[in-house]
């Protein structure tokens, strides 16, 4: 069965593909990405990039290995200890994939984000772990500048950590359970061409039972209109309107496509609009200078911004959902909405090349223009706060902070502890609790930490309770497998969202508390 | 330092489980006993742990558990590697490809960690009796079908003997599709256990047969003709085996011409062997976010470090980064460990069979193959074909014919070891 020249991707790859489909594999091949320090969360979120196929890692370590080091870390065995952490690591993660690279780079982590800000240049995303917080602080701006990508993970005890810091994400595919764009309120011509073409009184009881709800919704709206004069919009016009395609059913004809229309006519009622989001991405994109080095994303949004002024509606996405209906007239249906989105894409197209040609910019293909229209309803852009903002003094987000530590289920807290042992760190060079025997006096030295950190950031001492403040000192700076596995999966699925620009990823930080297994997003 | 044969514990080891074995705290329990007998205990052969499933899930779990320092682990799993499953399976090579999976998970898991005893078994779960399950500090799940996770639920609840509480099995389980997934905790008569919460499963789609047939739409309804319609009638003494690339092609090629036929567009060879598979996507991030939730969950129970989750929690990732922890609700009339028998109210009009078809459709018990007792009277026997055939025509029969108001009807299915008692009344 096993041959020499190794599987097929398509084989290989098959149950990611359905996810993200060949175009999202192709962004992750071309990925090239860095993880700052092989501790067990670093190369657990490498083994869940590594297996999908990412192009290419770097790992940038220069730790020599200790015991509890290959204790914790599946990438790492005994023949490691005493020697390059981030060698072995980058060995037996590459053992996982033949397709990926990976390269490690033995050198200071602090020495390289302190002298050699160029290093990260050439990173799709970077990934850290296990950096004090200066060292976050630094390299995070570094990113920022660049526009890269910057996540933030740590595992520290039970406690679980991600930050997002990405200066702008757009993303076409969403991926929603499902497109729903049919324009009943605003037929095109031939879409009420079509509908016009069905005589329900002088059809045969099956043909009746096989009328597409589509059409049913259409003729009923078009015969409102013609009394009323607008879409029903009140609640009385509504179930008036609701009543009339009651009243257009066939005593004893089986009714399944009016049991469909009618859980439809909330729908028919409602007025086709540009969504807010997507006006203001519009809107953005309309204000924008088009320069040889504007994203694919930004050049369509201008282009649509264009169609929707002269058509007063967005690209129509042409899906339809499957009905009751014979497959004559479904399929009909579906060819009447495909043609128009064809026709409305390739308005779009014709637009971006024209703006990409006047700017010295690449054109989109017609394949990312299709989709683009196709989710022209859904478009979604995530800016996040920069590290540097939230790390500001007082906080910026202090007052949202000490409301949401009232919750006694809420994570904030356990945010609040980890800026808590940053300080510890900052002032002590070691980390609270990591000797048994320290335990004791660490807790009241944390607690002043603590306090330092909230009195700077504009919180109340009290923010924190003497058991949380306690129960960060038996952490003891230990990385618990299940924990540092949690958060490399974490990371991971957000790093594949970012990677791919599918799906929504994090906005801004996750929050994981695994003695409960209580999570929370916020944003800070 | 030699370790091969010999288990040689190197120094600093264990230190990340051992300071929570080490030490107390506020969030622990009061249970919590910490020190070096703890230690020893999780590496014991009295914390022995099951794995049940070597696959996504599986091989995250035993990594976990061995890096947390669970010395004694075993893990059955029925299935071979597939090449489609190492985009997550990361204990596996495509030199692997056929090979049984619990069998090279345990091989590769005892090279990488060594002193960590994994003993595989190649088969059914169903295989192994209760002498074996026994012997389990807890059970942990990672499975990807209903049916096995309601086999091993109500065997392990059916362990538990309240006077004896060296037979209380927790079971921790995980499952994930696509971004997300969950993971919870059962402890036999005090959580939820898996047939509480049996209607909280998607049912998966199924088209219409008049659809299929008559008025195809879509491309999957198209396939389902291919597989469901022409299969039979063309090869009427063979299943479909969804790996078998030649079965494949054959029901590729005809959902083609059928589509083609009626202008479907849409039927390819990835979307013929999703439908036929009722392949869920599955990625590698969302299986080690769950296994790690669930070991974890596991690590809590073995120690009593900390509390354990309470007692369900849920993982959406696709919109954002979303989870959701509550406490499912045990339920009185659960056929597994409820201790109320269900009181079924239907039409005096009915007839068996219209019993049976209701039973077919209940969302909280998904039987089969239902078989129909009252007393020691068989209703309707799925089988042996004998008994099959002489309560066949008790099918025809009103209910009202067949039990009195009030009688209780036990529910079995043979697939299922469970027993669900009815109480009838006639509307």
């Amino acid at each position: 069965m096993a041959s020499q020249e190794g599987p097929s991707k398509e084989q290989k790859y098959d149950r990611q593909l359905r996810l993200w489909q060949a175009h999202g594999q192709r962004a992750l091949e071309n990925a090239n990405i860095l993880v700052v320090n092989a501790c067990a969360t670093a190369t657990e979120t490498l083994k869940n990039l590594v297996l999908p196929g990412i192009g290419s890692f770097t790992i940038l370590d220069d730790k020599v290995a200790d015991g509890a080091d290959v204790g914790n870390n599946f990438f790492l065995d005994h023949t490691a200890i005493g020697q390059s952490r981030g060698k072995y690591a980058t060995e037996l993660l590459r053992e996982l994939n033949p397709d990926v690279d990976g390269f490690h780079v033995d050198e200071s982590p602090s020495r390289v984000i302190a002298s050699e800000p160029s290093f990260f240049d050439k990173f799709t995303l970077v990934i850290a772990t296990q950096l004090s917080e200066a060292d976050v602080k630094a390299l995070a701006a570094i990113c920022w500048e660049r526009g890269i990508p910057f996540l933030h993970v740590r595992s520290y005890g039970f406690v679980g950590y991600l930050r997002l810091a990405v200066k702008e994400h757009a993303i076409v595919e969403t991926h929603p359970e499902s497109i729903l764009d049919l324009r009943l309120d605003c037929p095109f011509k031939e879409l009420t061409e079509y509908a016009d073409s069905f005589n329900l009184s002088t059809l045969e009881n099956t043909d009746f039972a096989h009328v597409p709800y589509v059409v049913i919704l259409l003729q009923a709206l078009q015969a409102w209109r013609a009394s009323n004069g607008k879409l029903p919009s009140t609640t009385p016009e509504r179930n008036a309107f609701k009543a009339m395609v009651k009243s257009m059913e066939r005593p004893g004809v089986e009714d399944e496509n009016f049991q469909e229309a009618m859980k439809s006519v909330f729908r028919a009622c409602s007025a086709t609009v540009i969504p807010g989001n997507v006006a203001s991405i519009l809107n953005e994109a309309k204000a924008m200078t088009i320069t040889p080095e504007t994203s694919s994303f930004w050049i369509l949004a201008c282009a649509t911004a264009e169609f929707a002024e002269s058509e007063k509606s967005l690209p129509l996405a042409g899906v339809v959902p499957d009905m009751k209906s014979d497959t004559e007239s479904f399929v009909k249906l579906q060819t009447i909405y495909r043609d128009r989105s064809h026709q409305d894409a390739a308005r779009v197209h014709a637009i971006a090349a024209s703006l990409a040609a006047a700017s010295g910019a690449t054109a989109p293909s017609m394949d990312e223009t299709a989709r683009f229209c196709k989710n022209a309803r859904l478009l979604k852009v995530i800016r996040t706060s920069s590290i540097e903002s939230e790390l500001s003094e007082p906080c910026p987000k202090a007052s949202e902070i000490g409301q949401m530590a009232q919750d006694l289920d809420s994570c904030i807290p356990f945010y609040l502890l980890l800026r808590g042992v940053d300080a510890f760190y900052a002032e002590h060079m070691r980390y609270p609790g990591y000797h048994l025997e320290e335990v004791e006096t660490d807790i009241g030295l944390l607690k002043k930490s603590c306090a330092g950190v909230l009195t700077r950031m504009g919180l109340a001492v009290s923010t924190l309770t003497d058991d949380l403040i306690h129960e960060t000192v038996r952490a003891g700076a230990s990385e618990l497998h299940t924990m540092a596995s949690f958060m490399g999966g974490v990371c991971s699925q957000e790093v594949i969202k970012l990677i791919t620009s599918q799906y929504v990823p994090l906005n801004n930080t996750f929050l994981y508390n695994g003695i409960k297994s209580v999570g929370g997003s916020f944003d800070l | 330092m030699q370790v091969d044969g010999v288990v040689n514990d190197w120094p600093n080891r264990w230190r990340h489980p051992d300071v929570y074995m080490d030490r107390g705290g506020p969030f622990a329990p009061e249970s919590f006993i910490g020190g070096d007998e703890l230690k020893e205990f999780i590496h014991s052969e009295d914390c022995k742990i099951l794995v049940v499933g070597a696959g996504g899930l599986g091989c995250e779990l035993l990594k976990n558990l061995a890096l947390m320092g669970f010395k004694s682990i075993d893990v059955i799993d029925m299935d071979t590697i597939d090449v489609s499953n190492l985009n997550r399976q990361f204990l596996f090579r495509y030199k692997d490809v056929g090979k049984s999976k619990a069998e090279v998970a345990a091989e590769f898991i005892m090279k990488r960690v060594p002193g960590c005893v994994v003993t595989p078994y190649f088969g059914k779960i169903q295989d192994k009796d209760e002498e074996y399950y026994s012997q389990f500090a807890i059970i942990i799940c990672g499975l990807d079908s209903v049916e096995a996770r309601r086999w091993m639920n109500a065997t392990v609840l059916s362990m538990y003997d309240e006077d004896d509480p060296s037979t209380l099995k927790p079971i921790v389980d995980g499952g994930t599709e696509g971004f997300k997934g969950q993971s919870r905790v059962i402890i036999p008569k005090s959580t939820a256990c898996y047939e509480c919460s049996l209607d909280m499963q998607t049912k998966p789609v199924t088209f219409p047969i008049c659809t299929i047939a008559n008025t195809p739409r879509m491309p999957e309804h198209c396939i389902q003709y291919a597989s469901i319609l022409l299969w039979p009638k063309e090869y009427p003494t063979t299943k479909i085996d969804g790996d078998d690339p030649d079965h494949i092609n054959w029901l590729f090629n005809e959902a083609s011409k059928r589509a083609e036929e009626y202008g479907i567009r849409g039927v390819t060879r990835t979307l013929t062997m999703g439908v036929v598979k009722n392949i869920i996507p599955a990625i590698a991030s969302t299986n080690a976010i769950v296994a790690a939730a669930t070991a974890n969950e596991a690590f809590k129970l073995a120690t009593s470090c900390a509390a354990t989750v309470n007692n369900y929690m849920m993982y959406v990732g696709d919109e954002g980064l979303y989870t959701y922890t509550f406490p499912l609700e045990k339920k009185a009339d659960c056929p597994v460990c409820g201790t109320e028998s269900v009181k079924l109210a239907i039409p005096a009009t009915w007839k068996l069979h219209e019993l049976m078809e209701s039973l077919l459709e209940r969302q909280g018990t998904q039987m089969k193959k239902p078989s129909l007792a009252c007393g020691d009277r068989s209703l309707y026997m799925q089988g042996p074909p004998p008994l099959e055939a002489a309560t066949r025509p008790n099918l025809e029969k009103l209910v009202s014919e067949l039990v009195k108001e009030g009688d209780t009807v036990v529910v079995t299915d043979s697939g299922l070891p469970i027993s669900l008692k009815l109480v009838i009344h006639f509307e």
